[in-house]
């Protein structure tokens, strides 16, 4: 990117607040994660283990010693929702990443190529589009997960890659039926190079900020997604602690002692609108509209 | 049209037409065929510069992309430098592609706004299955300096030059595999005037220095006069008329191309150009007229013409599609098409 592009690019990114939001939210997540994950320095995050018992501090309100309370075995909700965030935000990249890695394959060759292969692979894309995706994910996680425990995050996540990667299928087909009639593939085509080359240099460079754009938005989708998962216990087993299992596991405390559902509730919250504001901040950025007004 | 190809002819093709499939109709039942070229021959001599000149939708671009089999045809030949490229495999095509080449209408689209302009300028160059770094670099920094850019310019994007600029690395795409043959689709038609004149100027200078042929396609009557040899003028996917650019151009014969030509302004005001000059809209290709397709407007238009289409035949220097100059028709059969 040459000077002047990414001037511009970072001026459209930080000309707008509720990019400039997403994205702060995001890395504070990343840091605090990073942190987290590092042990010698959990301690500069979080003050107490997340799976200590400590029965005379049990459902303590929030206060300065416990930031977000303690729940009824008097561990710290703070420690524990610190704790959850790597696989909460691990599982919305690996899951969008391997829907966008396998719809991009699927749907790039598809519109490419046209014909058979993407009559094939559009009718088993609708076969999934058919059902509604949080019920069949449901299913297919409930059916996967119900015999073995120790892979159960596994197939949680098999089962939201299974009902995510149609939507990229689409979306990249429907991008390359475009960019197909663009003159500059046709003058590629003209120059002689191969149609695999034409795919990696002038079809998926156009298609892959798109990509990023919904994928990013998805993040969002996919992090509230496998809580529910979790919130239904097709999640890690416990002790692991995970948002989308402590905002259930709260429930039967409210209204009384509301901090157990409400803080990872609403960490699960700032996670998905950091992802939502990035992405729609994305969107800014790849727009071609916003790229001619120089 | 059963002249035979002869060996000065770089490129030539023999009853080409191409044919779309259209859905029309309740939930597309109806399925219909439109030839926006139908059985044209043409052939282009070694350095010359031909002018297909045509309104929009006459089928002129298309023909331009089915010479380099860029569209399918769905009938007849085409011959490039003596090889029918219909009979070549895919790679062999490839292979041969950096020697006929194109540039395209519009100097925006037509380049990939991802890449630095040394990867636009080479592609013909790797496509054609050429490895050698040093020499491909060498080329595209030949190619580049003919067209008139800067050496600088080779890790710039596209949207950093004017579209004039961008128009010069269309060219020197073109130009970069040293090819016998380009088409030129209205090259110049989305520039300033300013502008059209030099990248005409650099194209015919481009033209003979390398004794290359070129196929123009225009609808501008004075850019066809300045660059062409010969014109060919297209109508509704046919042509009509053909020969010397000084005789189609200076004294036009077929009806279409008087009325073509008339729709002309000129700068000198004491002659008003008519308000309208051909009567009615192009005929749609799903709906051509019977007979000859220029007859539903053309004045001249007699019985015969509403019955049977008249063939390409030579008559004052060049050849028409027309029975006011083939009158001998009038009483025989109308060549079987």
């Amino acid at each position: 990117m040459s000077r002047s592009e990414s001037s511009v690019t970072l001026s459209i990114v930080f000309g707008n607040w509720a990019t400039v939001a997403g994205v702060a939210i995001l890395v504070a997540f990343l840091v605090l994660t990073a942190l987290a994950t590092w042990p010698p320095a959990y301690h500069l995050v979080a003050r107490y283990s997340p799976d200590t018992l400590n029965f005379g501090s049990a459902n303590a309100s929030p206060s300065l010693a416990h930031l977000f309370g303690t729940d009824r075995e008097g561990r710290d909700i703070f420690a524990r929702v610190v704790a959850a965030l790597p696989i909460d935000i691990a599982i919305p990249f690996e899951v969008v990443g391997a829907s966008v890695g396998i719809g991009l394959l699927l749907g790039t060759f598809a519109g490419y190529y046209g014909g058979w292969i993407e009559e094939l692979v559009l009718r088993v894309a609708d076969l999934f589009f058919a059902f509604p995706s949080i019920v069949l994910a449901l299913t297919i996680a409930a059916i996967l997960g119900a015999s073995a425990e120790g892979l159960r995050v596994f197939y949680s996540e098999m089962a939201l890659i299974i009902v995510g990667w149609p939507f990229y299928t689409r979306l990249a087909r429907a991008q390359v039926l475009m960019i197909k009639q663009m003159p500059f593939v046709r003058a590629a085509e003209a120059s002689g190079l191969g149609k695999l080359r034409i795919i990696r240099t002038h079809v998926i460079p156009h298609l892959a900020s798109v990509m990023v754009v919904y994928a990013t938005l998805d993040m969002g989708t996919v992090l509230l997604l496998y809580s529910v998962f979790a919130f239904f216990g097709l999640g890690a087993s416990p002790p692991t602690p995970e948002l989308g299992r402590m905002v259930y596991d709260g429930l039967s405390a409210l209204p009384g002692n509301w901090w157990w559902s409400f803080f990872p509730g609403l960490t699960l919250m700032m996670l998905a609108l950091g992802f939502a504001l990035a992405g729609e901040g994305l969107r800014d950025v790849f727009d071609p509209r916003l790229r001619g007004q120089r | 049209m059963s002249r035979a190809i002869s060996t000065d002819d770089v490129m030539s093709a023999e009853a080409l037409s191409v044919t779309y499939k259209v859905r029309t109709g309740f939930l597309g039942s109806v399925h219909r065929e439109v030839k926006p070229v139908d059985g044209v021959s043409l052939s282009v001599k070694k350095g010359e510069v031909m002018t297909v000149i045509g309104e929009s939708g006459s089928g002129k671009s298309t023909l331009g992309f089915a010479l380099l089999r860029l569209v399918k045809p769905s009938a007849g030949r085409v011959v490039f430098s003596g090889q029918d490229i219909g009979e070549l495999k895919g790679s062999e095509l490839r292979r041969l592609r950096r020697k006929m080449q194109i540039v395209f209408q519009d100097p925006y689209s037509s380049l990939d706004p991802r890449l630095h302009v040394k990867d636009i300028v080479s592609e013909p160059l790797y496509g054609s299955g050429m490895k050698d770094r040093a020499d491909i670099e060498e080329r595209t920094a030949r190619a580049m300096a003919l067209v008139g850019l800067d050496p600088s310019a080779k890790s710039r994007y596209v949207h950093e030059f004017s579209g004039g600029q961008r128009q010069r690395i269309g060219i020197a795409r073109a130009i970069v595999g040293d090819p016998q043959f380009v088409v030129l689709d209205e090259p110049t038609s989305n520039l300033d005037v300013s502008i059209q004149a030099q990248i005409l100027n650099l194209l015919l200078d481009l033209q003979s220095k390398s004794g290359a042929s070129y196929l123009f396609i225009t609808h501008n009557m004075a850019v066809a006069q300045y660059v062409s040899d010969r014109v060919a003028v297209m109508y509704a996917g046919e042509m009509v008329e053909r020969g010397a650019s000084k005789d189609v151009i200076g004294d036009p014969m077929h009806p279409y191309t008087k009325d073509l030509l008339s729709c002309v302004p000129t700068m000198d005001i004491s002659k008003k150009v008519a308000d309208v000059k051909i009567s009615g809209d192009p005929p749609s290709f799903t709906d051509l007229p019977k007979g000859c397709r220029y007859s539903n407007r053309c004045k001249y238009a007699f019985g015969l013409c509403r019955e049977k289409a008249p063939a390409l035949a030579s008559a004052g220097g060049r050849e028409v599609a027309c029975f006011l100059y083939h009158k001998e028709e009038k009483s025989t059969p109308a060549p079987v098409r």
